[in-house]
């Protein structure tokens, strides 16, 4: 790894959903909030 | 004016031919004159088409059909996977249509009982005309995971998966999924594939890309030491995205989007290398070049790698910025940019640069588009050509453009809006077409366009299939099966602000040592399937 990198999420940034190790998400920059990944199931 | 006679109407005025309409009476000699020139009218050898797969399960049809991918064989004809929806779960399916629009074979494609489910996506068709696909799965086994495979042309496999026909994870026991755009992606000889996915890695869901020897589906990285890689934000909890992603017969290029607290938070990375991943990629990241590098980033992307060995080591894509960003001359939130990595001259030249803008006159949406977000991209075989396949962001409805573009003189050869919708359900009603993908033939002569729809908000269970003169002939009101195609002149417009430019190639990418092989996710089969195409006329 280059670089230090860290796991906690950065200041302003939204907490990550409940479910969030159940199914992916991404987060959305413009709305500061985590968005379901369509998985097209 | 042709040279040989003038005697173009023996009543009336002399006439000159055109490529659409010589009217009067001619000499044998100025008609050869004038098809030597390319002057003389000639029949339009395209088709469009709806393909019906009727993938069909105790009974019951699929109701739509997602994510549809294509590649062409050495025939010209059209081989293309996708999605079929199943009340049971989700499953997999193959079309072949030949290059004259008949439908060669259907196939249903199952990875072990009709209860996993599962997607395919990004099949590519190789010289020999092998197929490579893959895609992810999740029922049957603790955690999703990758699978993939190489089926010769008649859909007999060559190999599933790694050794045992392992699937793939980005770690030991973690969830995995594929990337919807990218998948396994072949070169298109045959001799390098990269599997590319995500998955719950370091509090993230993080993207990946393992490399994978073509002639047995083991990992490069697994059994030849090959590097597998992958960019992590500076804060792995906010995952990484890939945006675009292509391979040619010798190299790759990957961008795509991390969070990186020194840098104001999102930015988009690009790693260019060879094709195998012997070493890793080169890499860079792009900002604005008169701005800030604080959260500019891009959104809906693709890429197609350039043909010829004199452009290798340059890397093109197509971008639509997400970010709210007005810089120098352009508001980066309302175009689609072409830009290309021009490692060759430098790491950190980034050229090419064009802003295409949509013409909201074009559209019958209401309210009008105000974007364009690109959906697929193609050179023809001297990379002198450029042909772009986007869309615009009205919902009501949704429309494709297609066009030819010349980077060398900065030209719009011409431009084509693309607008399908089911017959009575026209403006005013939700309707899309989309794509990843744009095919031109081994003869620089036709373009092949392939769209799964949804109509009145409604995913369809038809596919419309295109094969288009890269002249850009062939426009009207089409009545394809269920469908209206309207293929007309369109007005999007550009400019050549040169504003983007890469701004460090240190730090951030990460050699994935991880990627775990465990679990079959089921035996694969294949059954023929009775689907139908439908031709449509003008």
């Amino acid at each position: 790894m280059d670089e230090e990198f860290v796991d906690d999420l950065p200041e302003g940034i939204a907490a990550q959903p409940d479910d969030f190790e159940l199914r992916p998400y991404q987060h959305d920059p413009l709305t500061n909030t985590w968005v379901p990944i369509d998985l097209w199931r | 004016m042709v040279g040989y006679g003038e005697n173009g109407s023996v009543v009336g005025p002399q006439n000159t031919p055109t490529t659409s309409a010589a009217n009067g009476i001619w000499t044998l000699g100025e008609l050869t004159e004038s098809m030597r020139d390319g002057t003389w009218p000639k029949p339009f050898a395209g088709w469009m088409a709806e393909y019906n797969p009727n993938i069909t399960r105790s009974g019951t049809p699929a109701p739509a059909y997602y994510g549809i991918s294509f590649d062409l064989d050495t025939n010209n004809g059209v081989v293309l996977c996708g999605i079929a929806q199943h009340s049971s779960a989700n499953g997999g399916f193959f079309g072949k249509i030949t290059s004259s629009g008949t439908l060669t074979s259907t196939h249903d494609y199952l990875l072990g009982p009709t209860s996993n489910a599962f997607t395919m996506w990004s099949l590519t068709v190789d010289t020999s005309n092998n197929i490579y696909t893959g895609g992810d799965w999740s029922v049957g086994a603790p955690y999703p995971g990758l699978w993939r495979t190489k089926l010769d042309s008649s859909l007999s496999e060559i190999w599933f998966n790694d050794v045992s026909d392992e699937a793939m994870r980005i770690a030991a026991n973690a969830t995995t999924y594929s990337n919807s755009n990218y998948g396994l992606r072949a070169s298109p000889n045959g001799n390098a594939c990269i599997d590319t996915g995500y998955g719950l890695f370091q509090s993230g869901y993080n993207q990946f890309y393992e490399p994978v020897r073509a002639s047995d589906g083991y990992s490069l990285r697994r059994w030849s030491g090959h590097k597998a890689f992958q960019n992590a934000s500076s804060s792995t909890s906010m995952g990484s995205s890939t945006q675009a992603m292509d391979l040619n017969n010798t190299n790759m290029l990957v961008m795509g989007r991390v969070y990186n607290s020194s840098y104001g938070g999102y930015i988009n990375f690009l790693n260019a290398g060879g094709n195998t991943l012997s070493n890793q990629p080169n890499k860079c990241y792009v900002k604005p070049s008169n701005g800030s590098s604080s959260s500019f980033y891009f959104g809906q992307s693709t890429s197609k790698m350039y043909k010829t060995a004199a452009n290798n080591n340059r890397y093109p894509w197509l971008s639509h910025a997400e970010s709210a960003a007005t810089v120098g001359a352009v508001n980066f939130t309302n175009c689609m940019t072409l830009q290309q990595w021009n490692y060759a001259a430098g790491w950190n030249l980034i050229d090419l640069q064009a802003q295409f803008f949509v013409n909201a006159a074009d559209s019958p949406a209401s309210p009008a588009p105000t974007q364009l977000l690109p959906q697929a991209m193609e050179w023809d075989s001297t990379d002198t050509t450029l042909y772009i396949l986007c869309k615009d962001n009205g919902n009501k409805p949704q429309q494709n453009y297609l066009m030819a573009y010349t980077p060398g003189t900065q030209t719009i050869e011409w431009q084509r809006k693309v607008y399908i919708s089911k017959t009575g359900q026209g403006s005013g009603t939700f309707q899309s077409a989309d794509t990843h993908d744009l095919v031109i033939d081994s003869n620089d002569e036709f373009l092949t366009l392939v769209f799964n729809t949804t109509n009145s908000g409604v995913s369809s269970n038809k596919i419309v299939v295109m094969k288009l003169p890269v002249d850009g002939d062939g426009t009207g009101t089409w009545t394809v099966g269920d469908y209206t195609v309207v293929y007309e002149a369109s007005n999007i417009t550009k400019t050549h602000e040169t504003n983007l430019t890469a701004f460090t190639n240190a730090g951030m990418m990460n050699d994935h040592t991880q990627v775990n092989y465990a679990n079959d996710p089921g035996t694969p089969t294949s059954t023929s399937m009775s689907g139908s195409v439908i031709e449509g006329s003008k």
